[in-house]
């Protein structure tokens, strides 16, 4: 393992223990109770304590984050390139965009349950609502901020609207589609829980959360928090993961001979070559 | 080859361009020197079909190209690499954007790239790359467009001397083995007078060419043509032209 | 209330402030000479008492607490008494584990919990005396036990429901399987609106709600009739530390609500006037407050018409049904969770 891996594993990892290390002494320091606050170690141990019932939670609410990251995605991204093909379209749909993250999720959560039941859907709405946002404002904004004389270039060359938009246009997006989505993975997590806090079929990660409150499972309460935080930050870091596959350009100085990032060229279609 | 037949261009009525003709041999390589805003980036938008003039033609081998993208190679200053495509997925930019990249497309660019010297550099991210070798990536892209014209758009301005050297010479060989048809336009009367068969000189604002002035060194020119008396003499000749429109 | 509340607390100021400059001897002879004894006693300074509420908002269930006040049975009483309401539903007992407040009301499942966690609090009489929770549908819908199978029922995903619940199915016949359970946030606009079946409640929550909203009665099906123990939802509790120091203040507060909880009884709709007036801002409609008030009171006598008296028996009930779902490990004696030693006898 070369140095700088070392360095890049070892860092997060000290700030992490930097932060149950500040929120152990500051329990110990104020005498707080732990029906009040647990220590970070009760908290983690009532975790490992009821695993076996929390880890399929969290996969299920992994699951409605990701189902509702990507139809997020798809629709921020489909939405800011149709809204930079005319003046007219993103000026009327811009403010609707703002609007809708000004929107308290919590308010919309309730009848979208009414709305669409009990099951994932709610959620995956709900997800999808605050991811498309970032992304369609990244996207929107890295069009935008395309080199116009890249584009002269292009037409120059002979290139087509629509060539220029696949070849030039739309992958100058990757790198903002990425800020977008970044920006999104964090939030994502919480509004998947905030769809199970109001209607979910069975148990829920919000609803053990919920229930092990109603139980004054104090230490409960807390470790379901640290593993909601625990499903966000791995949500950012797989996302972190693919956009360092999907965008070589941005950390490797040669284009990889394997993997995803080879296989994305974007001059590379079906047929192309032997 | 290039014909330029009385083309003029004014902007919002506020003339850009005055009547201007030019005529570029096949295999000739002319140079365009002139004030800042004589006129001479409006001149190559219009003979690379970006802009239609508003009266003149422009021909390319006496076909009609006025106002139609697509017919000659061209390349600007700024590099204009796409960051996310590798030094040869730049080159076949032109393919991309036309009709879509083949394997043959591939192969003639990764065998132009290395006949000049960029062989090792093919997998290389854009960012991975110098000034310098930016812009001869940025030459392989516009010859692999295979358009007999090019139009270079003081495409050496930004780097440094020592690099801008090395650039001429290479610039030379490129163009020796590739036998294009060039029109560049440059600041630098030593560059211009050390690569070009022949200098045109243009006025300020509105911009027309005042004199033409042809530069007869043997090929391929060395170092020490650079700083013969024939060279010096046409660089005194250029600078006095640029003077004297300066001051009048 | 509010603006009653800080009229008095400004002429408490005041008075205090008065007898400070008056000279500080005689205001330090009352607050020491006392011990204790005074502290309860009708003639000297009113003890001050902190109560926490069940719920973050206020409603219909703080009526005895706002007659007791406005009636004076408190001042009476020689107690003072400020009402807090904890941030969230599952807080009041922690609130008063604290000693951020001297006496909640508090759910039964929260003092069973409480004593699994050592919280050090105590019930010291019931609010309700039996099981007001139940299963509703919306009116118009019939509901009985052999009615449920394969409907969705909603819940809070709390432990009394989860309690609660299969005691009822099991009535019924049914288990898990054959309904549909779905966790919910506020379960009135589900039913209306038919996203839900069946929803679990209590009755003076419920019943008040739909007929708030509708005009009429929900189905209506007691928990406590069909197969649940009939054990109180709601509790008066005390923290431990608090009630060891100030005993005489605990059995006056009681006293007091007591007399208010007759007072309200015998007259429901002065009593919720007397509310609204209170807390002009409470956010319900006079017909939830009277309906949800009115509901209340079919629940806060005991069999033999006493109010607050608790048994071994209510407690052991609960446990015995929260250990059943396994929420609670043992089953403690029933002495852990209650006395009977605030309620006053005469």
């Amino acid at each position: 393992m070369s140095r700088s891996t070392l360095r890049a594993i070892l860092i997060p990892l000290a700030s992490v223990v930097l932060v149950f290390a500040v929120w152990a002494a500051l329990i110990r320091l104020f005498g707080v109770d732990s029906f009040v606050a647990p220590t970070p170690l009760e908290a983690l141990g009532a975790v490992r304590e009821d695993w076996s019932i929390l880890w399929p939670l969290a996969l299920q609410t992994l699951e409605e984050t990701i189902y509702g990251f990507v139809a997020g995605a798809v629709l921020g991204f489909v939405l800011a390139v149709g809204m930079a093909q005319t003046r007219i379209v993103r000026d009327l749909l811009y403010p609707v965009l703002v609007g809708s993250q000004a929107v308290p999720i919590i308010a919309i959560a309730a009848p979208l349950v009414i709305l669409l039941g009990f099951g994932i859907l709610p959620k995956v709405v709900i997800v999808a609502w605050i991811v498309f946002f970032p992304v369609a404002v990244s996207v929107l904004d890295g069009l935008a901020r395309v080199d116009p004389d890249l584009v002269a270039l292009a037409r120059a060359m002979g290139g087509s609207r629509a060539r220029i938009f696949r070849v030039i246009r739309l992958p100058a997006t990757v790198g903002p589609l990425f800020s977008g989505l970044k920006i999104g993975a964090t939030y994502a997590v919480t509004g998947a829980v905030i769809g199970e806090l109001v209607g979910s079929t069975g148990s829920s990660l919000a609803g053990y959360q919920r229930q092990a409150n109603s139980s004054l499972d104090t230490a409960a309460v807390w470790g379901s928090t640290l593993l909601m935080t625990a499903i966000g930050i791995g949500w950012f870091l797989l996302v972190v993961g693919i956009e360092r596959l999907a965008t070589p350009w941005r950390t490797r100085s040669t284009r990889p001979r394997l993997g995803f990032g080879a296989s994305i060229r974007p001059d590379h279609r079906p047929g192309d070559a032997p | 080859m290039l014909a330029v037949n009385g083309v003029s261009r004014a902007f919002d009525g506020a003339p850009a361009l005055a009547p201007t003709s030019l005529n570029v041999a096949a295999g000739e390589f002319v140079s365009l020197v002139g004030p800042s805003g004589c006129g001479k980036s409006t001149l190559f938008n219009v003979i690379s079909g970006l802009l239609e003039p508003d009266a003149g033609s422009v021909r390319i081998a006496g076909r009609d190209v006025t106002g139609r993208p697509g017919s000659v190679g061209y390349m600007l200053q700024k590099d204009l690499l796409a960051p996310w495509r590798t030094v040869l997925g730049n080159i076949v930019l032109g393919a991309a954007l036309t009709r879509g990249v083949t394997a043959a497309d591939r192969a003639a660019a990764a065998e132009l790239a290395e006949r000049h010297g960029l062989g090792g550099f093919l997998d290389h991210y854009p960012h991975a790359l110098s000034g310098g070798m930016r812009q001869r990536v940025a030459l392989m892209r516009t010859l692999a467009t295979g358009r007999d014209v090019l139009l270079l758009d003081e495409p050496f301005g930004a780097l440094d001397a020592q690099t801008r050297l090395g650039m001429h010479r290479w610039l030379q060989e490129v163009r020796a083995a590739s036998g294009s048809t060039v029109l560049f336009v440059t600041h630098d009367v030593d560059e211009a007078v050390f690569l070009s068969d022949r200098v045109l000189v243009m006025g300020p604002r509105p911009g027309a060419i005042v004199d033409e002035l042809a530069i007869d060194l043997p090929r391929p020119r060395t170092l020490e043509m650079a700083t013969s008396e024939a060279a010096v003499a046409a660089k005194r000749r250029i600078l006095s032209l640029l003077h004297a429109e300066a001051t009048t | 209330m509010n603006r009653t509340r800080i009229l008095a607390l400004l002429l408490a100021l005041a008075v205090g402030a008065l007898v400070a400059a008056c000279g500080g001897s005689d205001s330090e002879e009352a607050a020491t000479g006392g011990d204790g004894a005074t502290s309860a006693a009708p003639s000297g300074e009113p003890t001050k008492l902190t109560v926490s509420y069940s719920w973050p908002t206020v409603d219909f269930m703080a009526v005895p607490l706002v007659v007791a006040d406005e009636m004076g049975y408190f001042a009476e009483a020689g107690v003072d008494v400020e009402l807090i309401f904890p941030p969230d539903p599952a807080s009041s007992a922690k609130v008063l584990a604290t000693g951020d407040s001297d006496i909640g009301l508090i759910t039964t499942t929260d003092m069973a919990f409480a004593v699994k966690e050592g919280l050090g609090i105590t019930a010291i009489g019931n609010y309700t005396t039996s099981n007001n929770w139940g299963l509703f549908t919306k009116p118009g819908t019939p509901i009985a036990l052999d009615t449920l199978k394969g409907k969705k029922i909603s819940g809070y995903g709390d432990s009394w429901t989860k309690a609660m619940l299969p005691f009822v199915l099991d009535a019924a016949g049914l288990t898990d399987g054959d309904v549909e359970v779905v966790t919910v946030d506020w379960d009135l606009p589900l039913l209306l609106n038919g996203k839900v079946d069946v929803a679990t409640n209590t009755t003076n929550f419920m019943v008040s709600g739909v007929v708030d909203e509708t005009g009429e009665q929900p189905g209506v099906l007691l928990a406590k009739d069909n197969g649940a123990p009939d054990v109180p939802v709601w509790v008066y509790a005390v923290n431990d530390a608090f009630a060891e120091g100030d005993a005489e203040a605990v059995t006056a507060f009681l006293r007091a609500v007591g007399e208010a909880t007759v007072w309200a009884s015998d007259n429901p709709e002065e009593a919720v006037k007397m509310f609204e007036q209170a807390y002009p801002d409470n956010g319900y409609t006079t017909t939830f407050n009277t309906a949800g008030w009115e509901d209340t009171l079919q629940y806060v006598r005991g069999a033999d018409g006493s109010l607050f008296l608790m048994d071994d028996a209510q407690w052991t009930a609960l446990a015995e049904a929260l250990k059943g779902i396994g929420e609670l490990d043992e089953v403690a004696p029933a002495a852990e969770y209650y006395t009977n030693d605030f309620i006053s006898m005469d």
